[in-house]
Formats: C-alpha cells, sequence, structure tokens
C-alpha cells in the first residue's frame, strides 16, 4: 500500500476501478461507514504527507499537520458539497493546517535565534558529493508560507496551476506571479549550484521576440 | 531600458504577469541583453532543481501514527457520548534555554541510517546482535527510546523511521570533510558494539531542542541514526546520520546543511 502512487488529482483513469471513487467513500463516510474514511484517506496520504513535509520542511512538524488535517477532513466530511474533487478538497485542509502552523510558527519568536548560532559559514562552492536536495530544501525553507506552498506545489511536486489555484484558493494568476517571486528570491540561494556564483552557465536567449 | 531587468521582474514577465507596457520594455530588453538571458535561463533551473528534489515516501512511524489517530476518532464517533478529545499530539519540544549552553561548544551531527547496515560493514569488531542488515530494524537503537504510541494512540516521537529512534551523541569528534562518513560509520559502530555505555552517549534531554529538530529537518523523514553534537572542520557542529540510503550530513547550529557523504561499504 504505501509503495503505491496515490492517484492524480483528477482521479485515476484507465483500468477500470473496483474500488469506489472519491466521493462514493465520502459519502459512505457521512453515512456512518465505519472503513470508508480510512479507505479514502489511504489512497491520497502520501501524496498529501509529500506536499505537508514539502511546504512545511520539518517532518515532526508535517507529521502534526498532517494528523491535524486528517481529523479534521474527518469530522467535516458533511460539509464537501462536490464543488470540487474530493482529492482537492483534502489537499486545500493540508495545506491550510501547513500555512496555520507556518504562520504560528513566524509569529512565535525563535528562542535561541537562527543568527547568533550561525557558527558556520555556508560553505561557498558546491562540490559533487555535496547534497544539492539539502541545499535546496533549506533555500526553500527562506521563504514565506505563500510563496513557498506554491512553488512547493507547482516546481516542486508537479501540480498545475489550476490545480495549485483551487486548492489554495487563489486565482491562477496570483500562483503564478507567487512563484516567479519565490523563483527570484531562491535564485541567488543556489547560484553556487550552478558552478559559477551569481554567473549561471547558460547560453543566452536566441531572440526576445515570438 | 537603463541597466538590467531585477530577477523577480524576468521572472513575472516568463509567467505572462507583467502589464503590457513592463512585457514590452522587458522583451526589448532581453533581445540584446546577454546577462539577463542567462538569469532567465537560471530562473528556469531553479524549477529544474525544485523538481529533482527527492520526495521520501510516509515514513511508517507516522502512517503507524495517522492509523491510532483515526482509529481514536472512529471509536470516539461510535461513543458520542464521550466528549470529543483534541487528536493525538507529540509531546512538547524541549526547553530553548538548553540551545545556549551547547552553543559554545557543539556542533550537531545527524547520522542516519541502518545500524545493521553499519554493523555489518564492520563485521570484525562485532560483537553479536544486530546481525540483519536491516535499515529498518536498529536493533540496538533504544538508548532513550520511549513507545512510539502510547496507550492512547498518541504519538510521542513520530520521529525516524525506526521503532527506537535516533542515538543522542555528543562525541566532540572533530569530522573532516574527506572523512565525514568515515568518522561518522565509526561512530555509529562504536554506539551499535558499546550499547549504551558509549563514551559520548547522552539523553535526549541534552541535546538542545532546535537541533534535535535540525536533524529531523535534515533527514527529511528518512530513519534518523544518530544525532552527534560535535566539530566539523574544528567548528561546532551537528552531524546526523540518515537511512534510506545510509548518508552522513554535517550541519552548522543554523541547520545550514554543511556536507553530506553517503556511507559506503569500502568505508
Amino acid at each position: 500500500m504505501a509503495g503505491q502512487p496515490g492517484p492524480a488529482l483528477s482521479g485515476p483513469s484507465g483500468a477500470p476501478q473496483a474500488e469506489p471513487p472519491d466521493a462514493e467513500l465520502l459519502r459512505r463516510h457521512v453515512t456512518g461507514d465505519q472503513e470508508a474514511f480510512g479507505q479514502l484517506f489511504l489512497r491520497h496520504r502520501d501524496r498529501l504527507w509529500a506536499v505537508a513535509l514539502r511546504t512545511l520542511g520539518d517532518p515532526d512538524e508535517a507529521a502534526d499537520a498532517l494528523q491535524d488535517a486528517m481529523i479534521s477532513a474527518f469530522r467535516r466530511a458533511g460539509d464537501f458539497r462536490g464543488e470540487s474533487a474530493v482529492t482537492t478538497w483534502l489537499h486545500r485542509i493540508v495545506v491550510n493546517a501547513c500555512l496555520d502552523r507556518m504562520r504560528r510558527r513566524a509569529a512565535r519568536p525563535v528562542a535561541g535565534g537562527e543568527h547568533d548560532l550561525d557558527l558556520l559559514a555556508r560553505t561557498p562552492q558546491a562540490t559533487p558529493d555535496t547534497d544539492v536536495s539539502l541545499d535546496v530544501l533549506a533555500a526553500l525553507r527562506t521563504l514565506g508560507p505563500d510563496q513557498r506552498a506554491a512553488l512547493v506545489m507547482v516546481d516542486m511536486l508537479g501540480y498545475s496551476v489550476a490545480d495549485t489555484a483551487e486548492i489554495l484558493g487563489v486565482s491562477p494568476g496570483t500562483v503564478k506571479s507567487r512563484c516567479a517571486r519565490g523563483r527570484a528570491r531562491l535564485l541567488p540561494q543556489l547560484a553556487h549550484l550552478r558552478n559559477q556564483p551569481g554567473v549561471p552557465r547558460v547560453s543566452p536567449p536566441a531572440e526576445g521576440e515570438e | 531600458m537603463r541597466g538590467h531587468v531585477d530577477a523577480e521582474s524576468l521572472a513575472l514577465y516568463a509567467e505572462g504577469q507583467l502589464s503590457r507596457g513592463r512585457t514590452a520594455r522587458v522583451r526589448a530588453h532581453l533581445s540584446g541583453c546577454g546577462e539577463c538571458g542567462r538569469t532567465s535561463a537560471a530562473l528556469a533551473s531553479v524549477t529544474t532543481e525544485l523538481s529533482q528534489v527527492p520526495v521520501p515516501p510516509l515514513p511508517s512511524a507516522v502512517a503507524a501514527r495517522l492509523d491510532a489517530a483515526l482509529s481514536a476518532e472512529s471509536a470516539r464517533r461510535t461513543a458520542p457520548e464521550s466528549a470529543p478529545a483534541p487528536p493525538p499530539r507529540r509531546s512538547p519540544r524541549w526547553s530553548p534555554g538548553a540551545l545556549r549552553i551547547l552553543t559554545a561548544t557543539a556542533v550537531t551531527l545527524v547520522v542516519a541510517g541502518g545500524v545493521g547496515y553499519a554493523v555489518s560493514q564492520f563485521s570484525g569488531s562485532t560483537t553479536s546482535g544486530a546481525s540483519a542488515p536491516s535499515a529498518q530494524k536498529p536493533a540496538h537503537r533504544s538508548i532513550q527510546a520511549g513507545p512510539l504510541v502510547s496507550p492512547g494512540g498518541r504519538m510521542v516521537r513520530p520521529n525516524a523511521g525506526s521503532p527506537s529512534g535516533p542515538a543522542y551523541a555528543r562525541t566532540d569528534t572533530n569530522y573532516q570533510r574527506a572523512t565525514l562518513a568515515t568518522q561518522a560509520k565509526r561512530q555509529l559502530v562504536v554506539d551499535t558494539v558499546s550499547g549504551m555505555s558509549g563514551p559520548g552517549q547522552v539523553t535526549k534531554a541534552r541535546i538542545p531542542a532546535q537541533l534535535r529538530a535540525c536533524a529531523s529537518r535534515l533527514a527529511d523523514g528518512r530513519p534518523l541514526l544518530l544525532v552527534d553534537l560535535a566539530r566539523y572542520q574544528r567548528r561546532p557542529a551537528v552531524v546526523i546520520v540518515v537511512g534510506d540510503p545510509d548518508k552522513a550530513i554535517a550541519a552548522s547550529y543554523s541547520c545550514v546543511p554543511l556536507h553530506s557523504a553517503q556511507l559506503t561499504a569500502g568505508g
């Protein structure tokens, strides 16, 4: 079960399904079925975990957020009106749980402070055996909640702008803007991954017009 | 357009999120500016870099915790007379005061990975036990182990994939860049062979909460095998060992990753 990837946001397609669709499971849950919600959540929890982990950047917090969201979805299932896909609804609950945590965390003073603990300067240049992923994740943590959530969904986990917009409850243009600003903020922090700090080695574009 | 276009405008331009007038100006500038063209390409590669970060699967410990919480919630639903309890929570983190005590001396070393693996690599010096090379079952990592899920279904420590959690140590080892993996592996073996009485073994409470949280973040959902407050290139650092695949990571106290190295069979 853990090895199976969750279905795409738009729902599984192709092979005929022996399993009941998401909406049917949710309906059964609301009408008292003891197993339905577990079955539904199991189907999506790997993806939801990825979203929570990458949005929060902390496995402990991600586990808390995912659990909060799961219980919330369990209790609020009766409120689901079918205006969006069940997966979108589940994602929205998880992302909101994550954003709530990030905002609470931001409001809380950091004990000890990050700055006076910065005892070691960042290594100026990546070496072949440096874990690029660690650098990317560390850089991602410097973004604000909104930019981070958008960038995680779209660039990191490959959700479409449209799906992300629906999950975040904003317009597609807002998702694009948040992603763009997030990329610009990450750019200098990831420059060292491209051999020459500040001067990425790429060829200039052929033509500005199309 | 004088000078260059800032990266944010270039990023917004690429997403079609600039006004019509600015779009035209940026496009005109880009057609004649190699540097801004390179910045645009670098912005695109940020997306590539983000997309290439692997996503770890749901750790089994978290899955177990979710299952327990769901069972508890279902039970509550069928017993309506009992007041709904808040969802299970993890235990609170440590007091912030502990951190300052350690900052003068330590670097955090986080080592995650299969202890059984590490032992099997050093079969010549192995005593007994922990012989199964299963990264999922670090048999001797019970130093500060608490129950994963309390009788009430509450997760006590939802971090690593290992039921017993990582070993915490304060070895003051001076890890070096070139030998990080070898030194970390040696530390794992020392801890494993000597059981709970390793020289640098400390209780979890002696590791500041922030550094534990840092270790957890660096482990990124992978099983955390060792957290060592030590030094890296003579500076205070945290060194951790994680599993899946086994890897040693050194980070500063501010949780900036400094170096990582795979724990290879050769050492």
